[in-house]
């Protein structure tokens, strides 16, 4: 090797000294502010001669006596092309034009964007952080056409799950890959609990990365990401992080910024009615015509409430519900902070408001670059400390970050890039059922009239003898919120480091070998402490570490040759991933002595369990791409994967042409209408490979013991020996637009994939001897459109700018196929919470919510004559007039119809702004919030209906609750007719008489008005008076502004992107009481040294 | 030089990707898991996870007259069921089929005899409990889905004519394998039912012949002989007889492991108590067994009161007037006890036969106060430790019980209301025996009280009105019903997983659990 390397250096130095060249120099400027531009391509027109400009902007080369001009280029400006001559000062002037924009491509290869067949949107960092985004998850929300983020509620902290192109898996992790500076990261969510009623969401692993860091996000959507082969059925997220390139020399900034989040769109609730039964007029009403003759105060106290012991000691007092006497009406009753004494029985709106408190967020991130001729180098320091509107919740983050890249000398670079993060919280909320989430006991189940004042004060009250009172509006149901969130306190800790470094060698100018290694770690400890809760009345605790690590080592050989009109660029790598996983945990249910969370306290058998994963694959990958005079581009891409997973190998090819039609016509540019049209298509075989141990028959330890006995099993899945990875096949077609001097710029892509072989975990008849199988099977395709339009509506330099970006996707699934061997299985669950699930059913799109619902007219009905076609899907009323009800309905799909982002950007001279709305259409959710608070009364719903004073008179459902479906009941001959019968709001809202559950189920649709920033850079003149400082700006900013419309459905305007108790498929289309997002506003603080 | 570079580049390529792959198999090899386990670790698992369904509070306990609720009056809890409300007991018994069945797999009749024959008892005490829920179920069928077995993924269901005997012949094989001599193994401590030892399986054994044979005896023709030649063979065919040799399953009080019904009161105190007719029934015959099955009420400490079912609230307001179940059937320590099998059974059901004509060792009186007897030696020696002094109950208290209203009077009324108040807690064994003997009777004649009638009537209580299946219900069903349910629901795996022969099975049963009886469940009238 040594000798070639010899031979390649004299061959090139003999071919440099034989040429006849001469001197030039130069300096490179910015047309903007005249100021130098590091880091600029100068090269010699039509040969590979050239260099970078230093970081006074100036260069010097040794040009061929026969070189005429120089083309001169720098990312984000225009290129140029100048005359040869010494001493030539160049102007580059910033490039608005989209069209020659450099995209971060799969394996970290920088492509033109022209020059893909496929689609891929770039974020760029000012993007990202103009308003200031706490979380990569957040800053991406709405910006990138086809990618849907939720965000599982408003707690600290809350997690987040990404998908790419609509839902096209059955498995419950189908979130993209994330990959960092070339090396895959996990992005796994820190959750305990069961995913089904309660847990804790410690957070998303790719929040790990400082979004200050960023340099820019690609996202690959389809057969781009066929490089990736089985771990890129669901889409790659590149992710980039800054390095030294854009700074002039050393540069030291401070990046910081403070917000101020308040608790928004709490659930709309009513305060006319206190805790209680049978309080209501149309209740007192029928006392009265029954011959009832006690007043409304007599008939109150002794039917609707009477606080004795909140324990069902005295009238309704273990109640949790608002169908009580009404409030601020003069009547007095005694409550649980009046002492036994009878009180104003008033209304305190704000009660739920006021737990909450106003969070606040800092951000502070100190970074410096560097740039010399041989080195570019930053590093950053970062701390993150947010306090939650929950009080007594909270998250800091400290954070470290290093990327260096060296040139050595003609042949040997390197870089490497390094992160650190530290994550803690000394409490984060609890989610769920459980009764340690306090939104239970405040928008579920509770008492509308309830002074929250009372519950602050005295949450920590202690008896004679030291123990805690209990002190709480009831005690049958629920405890304090606030002895809930500073007692019952789950700390979280978390360290996490990933890096890489690259080893470059170019032998050649055209070729170029990176050998690199790419590591990933985390440890995270999870600490939940319970002192007292009514599940758990002797404390518990579970102190659960997790650790994972993942190490890709990839040799890559690159290839970038001109041959006349073509230009060949390919590489061929080869991956070695190694990632292991580590859970452990042990705990108590139960405890000897309250409040002491360490294992010697248990009472009996200790909880325990642990598990472990490794997985070591091998891949063989290369990339070919052959442009032709910058018009007409192939890319062929082909991956070969042996996982230690699955049995045998498997390949994954992919192929895609790019078409500029302005360049082979360049007759269509005429009359400055067309500047640019490009078409595109491609087609790719991706995949997703699947977990450990799938393959082989085990026996199990149950996670307990009993008596001290290890207790063990066979497992109850039936394995499968010769399992495949799911496999993704796609083609997408789009084209590329660009009118008026590309000031209007149009992005469409059409797509269609087919997910196949799928690895279900399949549901049997639980008598077979198995509950489920392992098998490769179903099919689920899709099909989309995504648009991008970017408009540069006002576009001056030294006035006023305005672009436009709307982002839009829509992407429709269908379930072809499930097992076939099993023709039983029509429907197959995904995520399940009292009693609804989420689910595929054949014919159906992804992600239906089954569960019980209206019994409704049906086709059925209108044959046997018994109803009009008109009246196909008007639920059926008993005698009594309440719904009947129909188990294993669809009664939803969580999938949106659309969804959209539109972002606008202002600029005039020093001052930015901009607005982002976010929309989205449809993407059902059941809500268990809502399904409580309608039973127990407490939302606003149950008051107002659609008529207003619903709890005041009779009522019809149809009429005056749920008007926007249809009710019909049976006349006596059997016909469906509309429904007339009267009831009363109560019964017709407790679960009782009226089953309304499936009303519990909204359309997720809103718009929202989701970030806003006002910047103001501070001029230049001010600047050269401050000394040390080179530039500054200043920011308000805004996030989760407003949540400006939702649907008619969503009767208690519940924010629909606050989700469920898993942060996968498994929490989608599910509400459960969480915490109602914030709106920040705030400053950002811009000072470069 | 172009090509030994290129050359360079594969030739890693494919060392890389082909070298390392032979270490695939050892990395995939789930290092938490086993390849094969101890079979007392099974047979404990086993045990665990099917009392937590055995001892379950819901259901049963409603239609066995014991208990009541005072919260959730859900018409679906209780009278409504859903497809899936019982799913997970029929689930638990087909699991532990597979994982017992590989217990009997791996040992033989010689070497490891007892434990063999444990699980076989095991197995079919649990099949007998699962067809005594549900009826007609897949047996023939079952346990074949894997290629190797069959592939059958779609199982018909057997009529319980013939499940039943089936059973009936595994245990008997098992009775004559002991008889012919105990094995000399050990069952090991994973059998918390028994401890390991084999003799007090041998006897469970028998007395489950013995339940069946009786609970069978008015639709097979094999009961007569099975009965008469367990009581008359007490030597091959020994039986639980003694308080201490019952079948109960202790709880270990922690972890996920709280006896069910203390569990349920732990986190939520006010959902239950014990049913009116029970308490009034206990109250009417001056049974000291009522001071430690039931405690009085909170409201005053003194007043043992009983709640009333399906009244039409969702709950009752001032749930300190009713009473909970007695302090040892729901210990402080959360480490009671479920029932499997109460020694004063075998003398009911001895009493039983006798009262038949059938041979038996002791003759209905003599059987009939024996069963009370140690009814009440049982009750004592698990209650009495439990409840103030004031409360005990003595032996003298029994032999003045059956001096008095508990005297034998040769009626059923006697022997079946004695035998309903000794399983107390059995909630599956009393269910049984009310849906063959009809006893208690006040399911079928229980009616609210004026005073429920006066508490409730904002809600629609009326007076008089049937206690079963409650106001609740019966508006729900418009009358459709008169009776607890007669069976449990099909599960709803079965209806998305095994539809057709599910759907074969259902043929004949009514809005889930009514409409068809078991095939020994003879009474008329109900529906």
């Amino acid at each position: 090797m040594k000798r070639v390397l010899l031979l390649l250096a004299l061959s090139l130095a003999t071919v440099l000294s034989m040429a006849q060249t001469r001197r030039v120099t130069g300096k490179v400027i910015s047309a903007e502010d005249s100021s130098p531009v590091p880091g600029a391509g100068v090269i010699v027109s039509g040969t590979t001669v050239g260099t970078v400009t230093g970081m006074d902007g100036t260069f010097t080369l040794n040009v061929p006596t026969s070189a005429k001009s120089l083309v001169v280029s720098c990312l984000g400006m225009k290129t140029q092309e100048v005359d040869a001559q010494d001493g030539i000062m160049v102007v580059l002037e910033n490039d608005f034009n989209a069209l020659n924009e450099v995209v971060v491509t799969a394996m970290g290869i920088t492509r033109e964007k022209k020059a893909l067949g496929y689609a891929i949107q770039e974020v760029k960092s000012d993007e990202l952080m103009a308003a200031g985004a706490p979380s990569v998850t957040s800053a991406l929300n709405g910006k990138v056409a086809g990618v849907q983020i939720n965000t599982f509620g408003g707690s600290v902290g809350a997690s987040s799950r990404i998908s790419v192109r609509g839902n096209s898996s059955l498995s419950s992790n189908q979130q993209p890959l994330i990959v960092v500076d070339g090396v895959p990261i996990n992005n796994d969510t820190q959750r305990t609990g069961d995913n089904t009623y309660r847990g804790v969401d410690f957070g998303s692993g790719l929040n790990d990365i400082n979004p200050e860091d960023i340099e820019s996000v690609s996202v690959l959507k389809g057969g781009s990401a066929a490089l990736y082969g089985m771990r890129a059925g669901n889409g790659v997220i590149l992710i980039t992080t800054k390095t030294g390139k854009r700074s002039g020399g050393m540069e030291i900034s401070y990046d910081g910024s403070i917000t101020f989040d308040r608790v928004a769109n709490i659930p709309k609730l009513q305060n006319r009615y206190g805790q209680g039964y049978v309080g209501d007029g149309y209740h007192y009403q029928e006392y009265l015509d029954g011959g009832g003759t006690l007043d409304r105060q007599a008939y109150s106290e002794a039917n609707c409430f009477t606080y004795v012991d909140g324990n069902w000691g005295g009238v309704q007092d273990g109640n949790d519900e608002s169908w009580g006497a009404p409030l601020d009406a003069g009547l007095m009753l005694v409550q649980f902070d009046s002492n036994g004494q009878k009180a104003p029985w008033v209304s305190h709106p704000d009660n739920v408001k006021s737990f909450f408190q106003t969070g606040i967020t800092q951000n502070h991130m100190i970074s410096l670059q560097s740039r010399s001729e041989k080195s570019t180098t930053r590093v950053s320091l970062s701390y993150r400390n947010q306090t939650g509107t929950i009080p007594n919740t909270d998250q800091s983050r400290y954070g470290a970050q290093f990327n260096t890249q060296m040139t050595l000398n003609r042949f040997f670079s390197f870089d490497f890039s390094g992160n650190y993060t530290r994550t803690e919280s000394d409490n984060l909320v609890n989610q769920g059922y459980r009764g340690n989430n306090p939104l239970n006991s405040l928008v579920a189940w509770s008492g509308r009239q309830i002074n929250m004042q009372s519950m602050k004060e005295h949450w920590a009250d202690k008896d004679a003898e030291g123990n805690f009172t209990m002190y709480n509006w009831n005690t049958s149901y629920h405890i304090n919120p606030y002895f809930n969130v500073y007692m019952n306190t789950n700390s979280y800790q978390r360290d996490r480091m990933f890096g890489k470094t690259s080893l470059y060698f170019n032998p050649l100018d055209w070729l170029k070998i990176e050998g690199r290694v790419g590591f990933d770690y985390y440890n995270s400890r999870m600490f939940e402490k319970t002192y007292f809760e009514l599940d758990d009345p002797e404390g518990a605790f579970y102190s659960t570490d997790i650790a994972q690590t993942e190490l890709n080592a990839d040799l890559i050989a690159s290839v970038n040759k001109t041959f006349g009109d073509f230009n060949l660029t390919a590489i061929l790598g080869a991956n070695y991933r190694d990632s292991q996983y580590l859970y452990e945990q042990i705990g108590a249910d139960a405890l000897v002595i309250p409040g002491v969370y360490t294992i010697g306290n248990k009472v009996g058998d200790a909880v325990t369990g642990m598990d472990h994963s490794h997985i070591r694959s091998n891949s063989v990958y290369g990339n070919f791409s052959l442009g032709f005079k910058n018009m007409l581009y192939l890319d062929a891409s082909a991956r070969n994967d042996w996982s230690s997973t699955i049995r045998d190998p498997f390949f994954y090819p992919s192929v895609s042409l790019s078409w500029i039609v302005t360049e082979s016509i360049p007759g269509l540019k005429q009359g400055n209408i067309l500047s640019f049209w490009k078409l595109r298509g491609g087609v790719a075989g991706i995949g997703s490979a699947t977990s450990a141990y799938r393959n082989s028959y085990y026996y199990y330890s149950a996670g307990a013991a009993f008596n001290g006995v290890a207790q063990m099993y066979k497992s109850y899945t039936y394995p499968n020996l010769n399992l495949r990875p799911e496999k993704v096949t796609s083609w997408e077609v789009g084209t590329e637009i660009g009118l008026f001097d590309d000031r209007l710029h149009l992005d469409v892509a059409y797509y269609q994939k087919k997910t196949e072989d799928q690895i279900l975990s399949v549901t049997t008849s639980n008598v077979v001897g198995f509950g489920s199988m392992l098998v490769n099977a179903g099919r689920i395709d899709n099909k989309g459109i995504e648009v991008q339009l970017v408009a540069d509506i006002f576009r001056n330099n030294d006035g006023f700018n305005w672009t436009s970006t709307l982002n839009f996707a829509r992407d429709r699934s269908k379930i072809v196929e499930l097992y076939p061997e099993q023709p039983d299985l029509k429907t197959y669950t995904m995520g399940w919470t009292w009693g609804y699930s989420t689910t595929a059913t054949i014919g159906d799109a992804w992600g239906d919510i089954r569960g019980t619902g209206m019994n409704r007219i049906t086709e059925a009905d209108v044959k046997a004559g018994n109803a009009t076609a008109d009246q196909i899907g008007a639920i059926k009323v008993n005698s009594g007039g309440f719904p009947t009800t129909a188990s294993d309905q669809v009664i939803g799909n969580v999938s949106p119809d659309a969804i959209m982002g539109w972002r606008n950007d202002f600029s005039y001279k020093n001052l930015s702004f901009g607005a982002m709305f976010d929309f989205r259409l449809g993407g059902d959710i059941w809500s268990q919030t809502m399904s409580h608070a309608y039973c127990a009364g407490l939302a606003a719903y149950t008051v107002d209906g659609d008529t207003g004073d619903v709890r005041e008179k009779p009522i019809v459902a149809g009429k005056d609750v749920f008007s926007w479906e249809k009710f019909v009941k049976q006349d006596a001959s059997g016909k469906w007719v509309t429904n007339d019968i009267q009831t009363n709001a109560q019964d017709l809202f407790e679960w009782g008489n009226g089953n309304v559950g499936e009303l519990a189920t909204f359309k997720g649709s809103y718009l929202k008005l989701r970030e806003l920033y006002l910047t103001y850079q501070l001029p230049k003149s001010l600047m050269n008076r401050a000394k040390y400082i080179k530039r500054a700006s200043i920011s308000a900013i805004a996030g989760n502004v407003a949540l400006l419309w939702v649907d008619k459905s969503n009767t208690m305007r519940i924010d629909p992107e606050t989700g469920g108790v898993s942060s996968d498929t498994r929490g989608m289309g599910f509400e459960q009481a969480s915490v109602p997002g914030s709106r920040s506003f705030g400053f950002k603080l811009n000072l470069t040294f | 030089m172009k090509n030994m570079m290129k050359i360079s580049v594969w030739a890693s390529v494919l060392v890389l990707a082909l070298a390392c792959t032979k270490d695939f198999e050892k990395i995939n090899t789930d290092p938490d898991a086993y390849t094969s386990v101890p079979l007392t670790n099974m047979m404990a698992y086993v045990q665990s996870q099917t009392a937590v369904q055995i001892g379950d509070i819901t259901g049963p306990t409603i239609w066995s007259g014991y208990m009541a609720k005072l919260s959730y009056i859900d018409q679906y809890n209780d009278y409504i069921p859903t497809n899936n409300t019982y799913g997970n007991k029929w689930q638990r018994v087909y699991w532990a089929n597979t994982q017992l069945s590989d217990v009997v797999n791996r040992t033989d009749e010689t070497n490891t005899k007892n434990m063999h024959n444990a699980a076989i008892v095991m197995q079919n005490f649990l099949l007998l409990w699962n067809l005594d829920n549900f009826g007609d179920m897949p047996y023939s069928e079952a346990w074949k889905g894997a290629p190797e077995d069959g592939g059958i993924l779609l199982s018909k269901y057997d009529k319980q004519e013939d499940v039943y005997p089936a059973c009936l012949e595994a245990l008997g094989k098992v009775a004559d394998s002991w008889a012919a001599g105990m094995g000399s193994d050990s069952i090991g401590d994973g059998d918390f039912l028994f401890g390991g030892d084999a003799k007090a399986w041998q006897r469970f054994c028998n007395s489950l012949r013995l339940r069946y044979a009786m609970r069978l005896s008015g639709v097979w023709s094999g009961a007569k002989s099975l009965a008469e030649s367990i009581l008359n063979n007490p030597s091959k065919y020994p039986v639980i007889e003694e308080p201490e040799e019952g079948a109960y399953f202790w709880w270990q009080g922690s972890g996920d492991y709280f006896e069910p019904f203390r569990s349920t009161f732990r986190t939520r105190p006010n959902d239950w108590c014990v049913s009116e007719i029970f308490v009034n029934h206990l109250l009417s015959m001056d049974d000291p067994r009522l001071r430690l099955y039931v405690q009085p009420c909170r409201e005053d400490g003194v007043t043992y009161r009983g709640g009333e079912h399906g009244i039409a609230s969702q709950q009752l307001s001032n749930q300190t007037r009713y009473s909970f179940l007695g302090e040892a059937y729901m210990t402080a320590d959360n480490a009671g006890f479920t029932p499997y099998y109460k020694a004063s059974e075998t003398f009911f059901m001895m009493a039983e036969a006798a009262m038949k004509g059938w041979k038996t060792p002791l003759s209905a009186k003599e059987a009939y106060e024996k069963a009370v007897r140690v009814s009440f030696a049982d009750e004592m020696r698990l209650a009495n430790k439990w409840v103030p002094a004031e409360r005990q109950v003595t032996s003298d208290d029994c032999e003045a019980y059956l001096a008095a209203k508990g005297a034998w009077d040769g009626s059923e009324d006697r022997l079946f209301y004695e035998e309903w108040v000794a399983l107390y807690k059995e909630v599956s064994e009393a269910w049984s025996l009310y849906r063959r003997t009809g006893y208690p009777k006040y399911i079928q004649t229980a009616v609210y009280s004026e005073e429920s009638a006066e508490i409730y009537s904002a809600n629609g209580c009326k007076a008089g009105n049937r206690q079963y299946p409650g106001d609740r219900a019966e508006a729900y069903w418009k009358g459709a019903h008169n009776d607890v349910p007669f069976r449990m629901p099909y599960p709803n795996n079965q209806f998305q997983y095994n539809k057709e022969n599910v759907e074969a099975a259902s043929q004949g049963i009514v809005d889930y659990v009514w409409g068809k009886q078991l095939w020994w469940d003879k009474r008329t009238g109900v529906k």
